[in-house]
């Protein structure tokens, strides 16, 4: 004979899928109503104006309540001078030259992943998400000129087009994120260092003779640019954290 | 009905949304509240027995997990209501704490689910106030084994999952709290029958 409480269980289940129960047991049924006004409860829905209020009310928290920050790890404020001095001492460790070298690395140079390192701390150093954004952009902008130029040139090749372009896109997308939500003057300072890298890369365009992986990857670094631009989502870097990795490149 | 197992394309879904919410993206938050605020309003409703009061903490309950959701390192869809449950369980006990409540709620007041039910025959109208204060008699283990199983809607193996109890145990508990529950919604019900 089966154990009242797997015939319960029986019933149960077919309450909770919407499947008729059919009743055996007369002692149960006490306890299936009152399991049934218990699924009742689980299906009433909140009104939906309650539901879009708080919708509305979820979108205006002012960021700051939030305590937000990127995926970017920060760093507490003890840390960030230990992180200044381990840089320095990076530096040092480098050689002078080299480290001053390395702010206009390119992609085909040995000291590239220093410049990368050193823009990581600098963003990590930076104080506000305005500060940050505003590091990004010019690093995005800086490469974007570096790559003009070489295009005018005729120096360059396909691997350091496409490092540069990956790490426009990058930063761009990470000026886009901390600038979001941080006030108009951080969007218009990145909006600004945007238009300037828009005009450098359709110059490319117009000037290069790039086709497939470096004309595509082209034509979609300029569409994360304009789509900052125009406060739109661009392309997003789901990894979160491209300094890191970009000091892995060659 | 809607299914609490996630299948591979939500599971991806929402280890998306929580990664963008934990960044601040307002946007997949959204997603986020759009995608679980039924069933923790549901948990709300049978805590409270109010559709007012319910409502009221379920956006207490979003903003605190709005305010909180940097440090949530939970990657699944059952992890975030679990997540979402803890503050509503925290919202309620608060709410009871300060004695705000309107036990004199009235059936009339509860409003259609639009969801037509086999069992109508046999059941009557929902009773929320009636029903809020007889959970509150229940221990923790029974009444969580009710929320997980009819008010949540999850399968006996879930439930046995998220309260971290054998499936044995799970069965015994549920029938020893819709026996009390029936003794004391149901004059004249013996809770040992």
């Amino acid at each position: 004979m089966r154990k009242a409480e797997d015939v319960l269980e029986s019933s149960l289940a077919q309450i909770v899928s919407g499947a008729p129960v059919q009743l055996t047991d007369s002692d149960l049924q006490p306890m299936l109503q009152v399991a049934t006004q218990l699924r009742q409860v689980g299906r009433i829905a909140p009104s939906p104006a309650r539901v879009e209020r708080i919708r509305v009310a979820l979108s205006r928290v002012p960021r700051r309540e939030v305590g937000a920050r990127s995926a970017t790890p920060r760093l507490s404020l003890w840390r960030r001078p230990v992180a200044g001095l381990a840089f320095a001492t990076l530096l040092m460790a480098l050689g002078t030259t080299s480290a001053l070298a390395a702010p206009s690395a390119l992609p085909d140079s040995p000291l590239y992943p220093v410049r990368n390192l050193r823009e990581a701390v600098q963003v990590q150093l930076a104080g506000t998400a305005a500060q940050r954004a505003t590091l990004y952009a010019n690093f995005a902008a800086q490469r974007a000129a570096q790559l003009r130029g070489l295009v005018g040139r005729k120096d360059v090749t396909p691997g350091m087009v496409v490092t540069l372009l990956r790490d426009i896109t990058s930063r761009v997308d990470q000026a886009n994120q901390e600038a979001k939500d941080d006030g108009p003057a951080a969007r218009s300072a990145v909006s600004q260092l945007e238009g300037q890298i828009g005009d450098q890369l359709t110059q490319i365009q117009q000037e290069g003779e790039f086709s497939g992986n470096d004309g595509a990857q082209l034509t979609d670094a300029l569409r994360a640019v304009r789509s900052g631009q125009s406060g739109q989502p661009g392309p997003s870097n789901q990894s979160g954290d491209n300094s890191k990795s970009d000091t892995n490149q060659p | 009905m809607r299914n609490p197992l996630p299948d591979e394309n939500s599971a991806t879904r929402y280890v998306e949304w929580l990664d963008r919410a934990r960044r601040q993206d307002r946007h997949a938050f959204a997603q986020l509240y759009d995608a679980t605020y039924r069933r923790v309003f549901g948990y709300l409703l049978a805590r409270v027995g109010e559709q007012a009061a319910a409502e009221d903490l379920l956006q207490e309950v979003y903003l605190a997990a709005l305010q909180a959701i940097e440090r949530f390192r939970g990657r699944t869809e059952g992890e975030f209501i679990g997540w979402l449950l803890k503050i509503a369980h925290g919202k309620v006990m608060d709410r009871f704490r300060s004695h705000y409540r309107h036990p004199e709620l009235k059936t009339s007041d509860v409003p259609s689910t639009g969801v037509a039910d086999p069992l109508d025959a046999i059941d009557q109208r929902v009773r929320l106030d009636e029903i809020s204060d007889a959970l509150s008699q229940l221990t923790e283990d029974q009444r969580n084994v009710v929320l997980n199983r009819l008010v949540l809607g999850l399968d006996l193996e879930e439930t046995s999952k998220v309260m971290g109890k054998n499936v044995g145990s799970i069965k015994a508990l549920q029938h020893r709290a819709l026996a009390r529950l029936a003794k004391i919604l149901t004059p004249g019900v013996d809770e040992h029958a």
